[in-house]
């Protein structure tokens, strides 16, 4: 397993409940797998325990292994080879992952060298690397400045970056959330053909869950710092059976037939400020039971694959029975 | 599927609407060319398009934050000044022609003012009565907290709701909405959503909704305008035009839209056909 958190719980000073509460999640060589989730839910948490980048007075449990390493056990010369060389992340937005002053092709080239190329080596690696995210006339892009390049094409040089160190796991935070929406999408079908060419497990993190379904293999749902379901992809369109989730896809507009009658999630995320006694999405949830806001929760897992954390599952309607569709 | 009766003054009236700037060197750039529709009364209009399409500064115009080269906007058959006009009269019965509702309700906001005293302020300035406030603060869900409280101790979606408010306190005639959404969680979105749509069939206001979220258009709107490069490429009845696109700009941007089945290289490929 490429990526392998287990159990994993977080806890920062100063907040009412944990940033992560009991997460596990893996990513294999070569898959695509989705994390979903509002503001506050611990998604980039998540991935930035990947790095280790986490804030300092974080007292941490569970472990999070990247290709067997011991991630959390770090530290010094390894764990700075561990976030050059086999992590990789890519941000929200690509401006700021570049220095405005310096060309395009240095920014490239600091990182190859960095991996023990030499000068002359890095720069022709750059122009390949530039043309490989499918960027015209790369000689011109590696002599130009990050002010001359449209966000598209901003974030391909970013990827350009972050597969110079011939990482084995990307994880792309919010990646193509600022792009426009045919941009996003060919910067989704490049990140997919990478992913093919060089078995690259790929955590994608997003706050669309109509993206991630349609976009990864597997997918996990966080809401208040836990993973309230994870299914393979193609069952969240179908088969929805946290209540979050559902009620994700009940909120989200679609295209397609007619006009859905939206149904909105009563209430709002809760911040880090709200403490909790049982689940925590039991005062917004329409299947909730007295019970649920005691209930300690812990995930159960589903029939076919995946599991999902919610006490009343056994009774709710399940495979594909539930589409609330009044228009 | 409700589709507006066609009547014989349109509410909102835009007519060839151009606006152009000066580049460095010489050369002018086209925000928006040629721009011409019609909102009835308690209709709803889409505008799409990505970034740099135009879309904006059309709405910038129909509020008069930004003056036209050229075109007419008029409201209930009559024509808007180009420059605001001189007058304080005039000049609030300008205002309660259009309001406007920004992507950022952070900075569109008096961070100073609480929730009920943005309103107030709006309702005094207008001549009416303040009493109104705890109606528009009910009608747009926010309670007797979030009346008290200023806009760093309110959530996004409270903020917008604020905002939103705020608008209606001038019982406006049409309201532009320019992104208002966008940057919301999407439980809070859908939220937005229905109380916009509530409002609309409530208080007969019409909205203009500029967006980049086909789905979100596809929800709100009756009619859309396509744009891209500062025209538009295609308008039409919001289910005709997401059903069956003419432009191939406009099949490139439905084929974008994530859904069950979707493959990235789809868009792609569209994106190939157009020009």
């Amino acid at each position: 397993m490429l990526l392998d958190i287990e159990n994993l719980t977080l806890e920062l000073p100063g907040t009412a409940r944990p940033v992560l509460n009991g997460v596990s999640l893996r990513v294999a060589g070569g898959e695509v797998v989705g994390l979903v989730g509002e503001s506050g839910s611990g998604k980039s948490t998540t991935a930035r325990a990947a790095l280790r980048t986490l804030p300092d007075r974080t007292v941490a449990s569970g472990s999070v292994r990247v290709d067997g390493t011991d991630v959390l056990a770090l530290t010094g010369d390894a764990l700075r080879r561990h976030r050059a060389r086999t992590v990789a992340m890519v941000h929200q937005d690509p401006r700021s992952a570049l220095n405005p002053v310096r060309r395009i092709g240095d920014f490239l080239v600091e990182r190859l060298t960095g991996t023990g190329l030499d000068k002359k080596a890095a720069r022709t690696r750059a122009v390949e690397l530039l043309d490989t995210v499918g960027l015209s006339d790369p000689e011109r892009r590696f002599r130009q400045h990050p002010h001359e390049l449209s966000g598209g094409m901003l974030q391909r040089v970013v990827i350009a970056g972050a597969l110079a160190a011939e990482p084995r796991l990307l994880l792309a935070d919010e990646a193509t959330s600022a792009l426009d929406v045919t941009t996003q999408a060919e910067i989704l079908a490049l990140l997919r053909t990478l992913r093919a060419d060089r078995s690259l497990g790929l955590l994608f993190i997003t706050h669309d869950l109509q993206l991630a379904a349609a976009y990864c293999d597997r997918v996990y749902v966080m809401y208040a710092g836990r993973v309230v379901e994870e299914q393979p992809a193609g069952g969240l369109f179908d088969r929805p059976r946290h209540p979050y989730t559902k009620g994700l896809l009940a909120c989200s507009p679609t295209l397609g037939e007619g006009r859905r009658k939206i149904l909105p999630i009563p209430g709002r995320p809760p911040s880090l400020a709200d403490a909790f006694g049982g689940c925590e999405f039991a005062d917004r949830c329409p299947d909730a039971e007295p019970e649920c806001s005691t209930w300690r929760p812990e995930p159960v897992p589903l029939d076919g694959e995946g599991a999902a954390t919610c006490r009343r599952l056994p009774a709710l309607p399940g495979a594909g029975t539930e589409r609330r569709n009044d228009r | 599927m409700t589709t507006a009766l066609p009547q014989a003054a349109p509410l909102l009236a835009v007519d060839g609407l151009r606006k152009t700037y000066g580049l460095p060197g010489g050369g002018r750039l086209t925000a928006a060319d040629g721009i011409t529709f019609t909102v009835p009364a308690g209709g709803s209009l889409g505008i799409v398009g990505e970034s740099g399409s135009g879309k904006t500064t059309v709405a910038r115009m129909l509020v008069g934050l930004v003056r036209p080269d050229a075109g007419s906007i008029s409201v209930s058959g009559r024509p808007r000044a180009p420059r605001t006009p001189r007058g304080r009269e005039a000049r609030l019965a300008r205002a309660r022609e259009i309001q406007m509702v920004f992507q950022d309700p952070y900075v569109s906001l008096d961070p100073r003012l609480t929730a009920r005293q943005c309103l107030t302020t709006a309702l005094r300035l207008h001549g009416r009565a303040t009493t109104v406030a705890d109606g528009l603060l009910d009608q747009v869900g926010l309670g007797a907290r979030e009346a008290e409280a200023r806009p760093h101790g309110l959530s996004g979606g409270q903020r917008q709701r604020l905002a939103i408010a705020r608008a209606l306190a001038v019982d406006p005639k049409v309201l532009v909405l320019d992104e208002a959404v966008a940057a919301l969680d999407v439980s809070i979105q859908a939220q937005i959503l229905q109380l916009l749509s509530e409002i609309r069939r409530d208080t007969g206001v019409a909205l203009v909704f500029v967006s980049h979220d086909l789905a979100v258009v596809h929800h709100i709107t009756d009619e859309v305008l396509v744009m891209r490069r500062g025209t538009v490429v295609e308008q039409g009845p919001t289910a005709e035009v997401l059903a069956g696109p003419q432009d191939p700009y406009t099949r490139l941007l439905l084929a974008s839209v994530p859904r069950a089945g979707w493959d990235p290289a789809d868009a792609v490929t569209a994106r190939a056909a157009t020009a």
